[in-house]
């Protein structure tokens, strides 16, 4: 049977602010941890956000993430946010996809059954060439932590992407794609330079399901700066998820929505640190974000 | 001799980009704050990076291997004996660090050193002799100089010894519980050494350090506090930790007070009490230091090449005199801790 791509969804919950360094008060992101930090109380935001009209879940594969998915009865739908790197990552002196955590570890319990079969099938990491031949093994052995059946596709960490988008390496981004339409999963770049990336991707003639950055009408974290990222978005063809709407807290979710979709976004990327009550605020989201 | 940088560019905004001369540059080490300047250059309008020097081969492959196909060589004598550039960003572990500087500044090319003021003292002060001994633009990067909360606390004049006569300040993030902690370092030279370049900027030098510190999970140094007096008089209680549950990333704090008011700054916001200076700063609404987001190295990298163009905040944010500074504080506190809390001038 053929298999059909999915649609690019217009809202999606995002939990990667649980355990990554986002733009927020630190009283804000404490509060946020402590409410969630049982799998439960997640599993539960998860659900009720889902019912409540988001269309996908970005989740870093997190054992907290994968405890509270484990959670729940049936599958959400799920864009696997890839590549997950540790804030602590400052304390190595090497550079972060140098060496892979996984590679040695491969057979552990922690790493599936396709992890280990595609470990073996490559070169170690300290031959491969290239910046995806390095990554490719560890996204697929991060992907294969879900439950295969609820992946709808891949979101992959700003820091690989930001990495080869200033090293100008369109083939990693090429690659990626190609890795992720094999496996007919969406795949998406998220991104903290969305206007240098959209500007890029027109002369590598690249054009991935979905580029997600931030859009908000405070123009916070929008670079190079607000006029250029929106000009970007109006005179792309690639999809953008508009993510940071709250503007590190300056302004209502609703307002960064309606601004981001104003402009051109595809769709919009709700955080959990960014909502007090996630199923009310995301119903309150999908009609600003329908197509 | 010094090519027109940024400012240049930006006067001549019809000029196409790759007529305008950028600021050629060549990183030294190619570790994690390496590669971020690399990044951080190569999409600065104002720059081009035009080399890599990294003795390790691996670190030199992968640089490859991502994508930057520049001339590496595994040291900056090889590299400027058959090619030339303008500046040389030094991001390498200090002992190689003093000999890439050396080279550097020998050659006559402004010079960038990273973590300055964390390296050992001796290291530090050897470094600073070199870079003083330079006609040409040298600094020493911090990120944490152009965090934009305190850069304003600062421009204000809220934080300032004029102003307050009480300070306190602490420092926190959660670094000690990570599999990645490895004996080399410690909470002072991860944590304490960014806590004491805001405090120099803003009250000047430090003068003598009492200092206790505790080792909680292995055998290095996760909390430690610090009574520091300044040599203009302030005195300070510092307490910096990397035990702390829930700080992804790091939380600096200093409170100041005095008969004018208050001012709490840290890297959320600027809480203002004083007359004149009134209010309340979130990070968020400051603008934006950087116009490519690519880690630490972005705003140093934007911050370098505003100082090659006479900018003089940048240039005092950037000051290797103050890292130095700050490397001898942190030895004066380590003495402190091994003589049990006894008062150590600090070596100037």
């Amino acid at each position: 049977m053929k298999r059909v791509k999915p649609e690019v969804p217009r809202l999606l919950l995002g939990v990667s602010s649980l355990d990554q360094p986002v733009r927020t008060t630190r009283d804000r992101q404490l509060e946020v941890a402590s409410r969630f930090k049982e799998p439960e109380s997640l599993a539960v935001a998860l659900v009720k956000g889902v019912a409540a009209g988001a269309q996908g879940v970005i989740a870093p594969p997190t054992l907290d993430v994968r405890e509270a998915l484990a959670e729940l009865k049936k599958d959400l739908p799920l864009f696997a946010r890839v590549l997950h790197t540790s804030p602590a990552e400052d304390l190595r002196w090497e550079p972060v996809f140098l060496s892979d955590p996984g590679e040695e570890s491969s057979a552990s319990p922690r790493n599936g059954k396709r992890s280990g079969r595609s470990s073996r099938n490559l070169l170690p990491l300290s031959m491969a060439g290239d910046l995806a031949s390095r990554v490719l093994p560890r996204m697929e052995r991060e992907v294969a932590l879900f439950n295969a059946k609820a992946i709808r596709g891949i979101a992959v960490a700003a820091v690989a992407t930001d990495l080869a988008l200033a090293a100008n390496q369109a083939k990693f981004l090429e690659r990626v794609v190609r890795f992720a339409h094999h496996r007919h999963w969406l795949v998406g770049f998220e991104t903290r330079n969305l206007g240098h990336l959209l500007a890029r991707l027109k002369p590598w003639e690249l054009s991935p399901d979905f580029v997600m950055g931030p859009v908000n009408p405070r123009g916070v974290g929008m670079m190079p700066d607000a006029a250029r990222v929106l000009a970007e978005i109006q005179s792309s063809s690639v999809k953008v998820i508009a993510s940071e709407l709250r503007a590190g807290g300056l302004v209502p979710i609703e307002d960064g929505a309606t601004y981001a979709r104003h402009h051109g976004a595809w769709g919009v990327c709700a955080e959990l640190v960014d909502m007090d009550d996630v199923p009310k605020e995301l119903k309150g989201l999908a009609p600003l974000v329908a197509a | 001799m010094a090519r027109p940088s940024m400012a240049v560019a930006e006067t001549q905004p019809s000029s196409p980009r790759d007529s305008v001369t950028r600021e050629r540059v060549v990183v030294a080490g190619l570790g994690r704050a390496g590669l971020e300047y690399a990044c951080a250059f190569a999409m600065h309008p104002g720059a081009e990076v035009v080399g890599f020097v990294e003795p390790r081969g691996d670190l030199r492959r992968f640089a490859r291997g991502i994508g930057f196909g520049v001339p590496t060589e595994s040291s900056l004598g090889r590299w400027l004996d058959r090619r030339s550039c303008d500046s040389v960003i030094v991001a390498a572990p200090a002992d190689q660090s003093v000999v890439m500087v050396e080279r550097a500044v020998k050659a006559g090319l402004g010079v960038l050193v990273h973590g300055l003021a964390a390296m050992p003292a001796e290291k530090a002060v050897r470094i600073q002799a070199i870079l003083s001994a330079s006609d040409r633009a040298t600094a020493a990067g911090a990120a944490v100089m152009f965090q934009p909360t305190f850069a304003r606390a600062r421009r204000s004049g809220a934080l300032s010894a004029d102003r307050v006569s009480q300070v306190r300040a602490s420092a926190m993030v959660s670094r000690v519980f990570s599999p990645l902690a490895a004996p080399e370092r410690d909470v002072l030279d991860f944590l304490l050494a960014d806590m004491l370049l805001l405090l120099d900027a803003a009250f000047g030098p430090v003068a003598a350090v009492k200092a206790s510190g505790q080792k909680l999970y292995g055998e290095w140094f996760d909390e430690c506090q610090v009574d520091a007096r300044f040599a203009n008089g302030l005195s300070t209680k510092i307490e910096a930790s990397w035990s702390v549950p829930g700080y992804p990333c790091a939380a600096m704090v200093i409170e100041g007070s005095g008969p004018e008011g208050r001012v709490i700054v840290s890297d959320d916001a600027l809480e203002m009490d004083m007359p004149g200076l009134q209010g309340r700063v979130v990070a968020a609404s400051e603008p934006s230091p950087v116009r490519f987001d690519g880690g630490d190295g972005s705003a140093v990298a934007e911050g370098y090449l505003k100082a090659l163009a006479g900018d003089a905040l940048a240039l005092d944010a950037l000051s290797a005199s103050r890292a130095t500074r700050v490397a001898r504080v942190l030895e004066a506190v380590r003495h402190s801790i091994q003589a049990d809390g006894a008062e150590r001038e600090v070596a100037s």
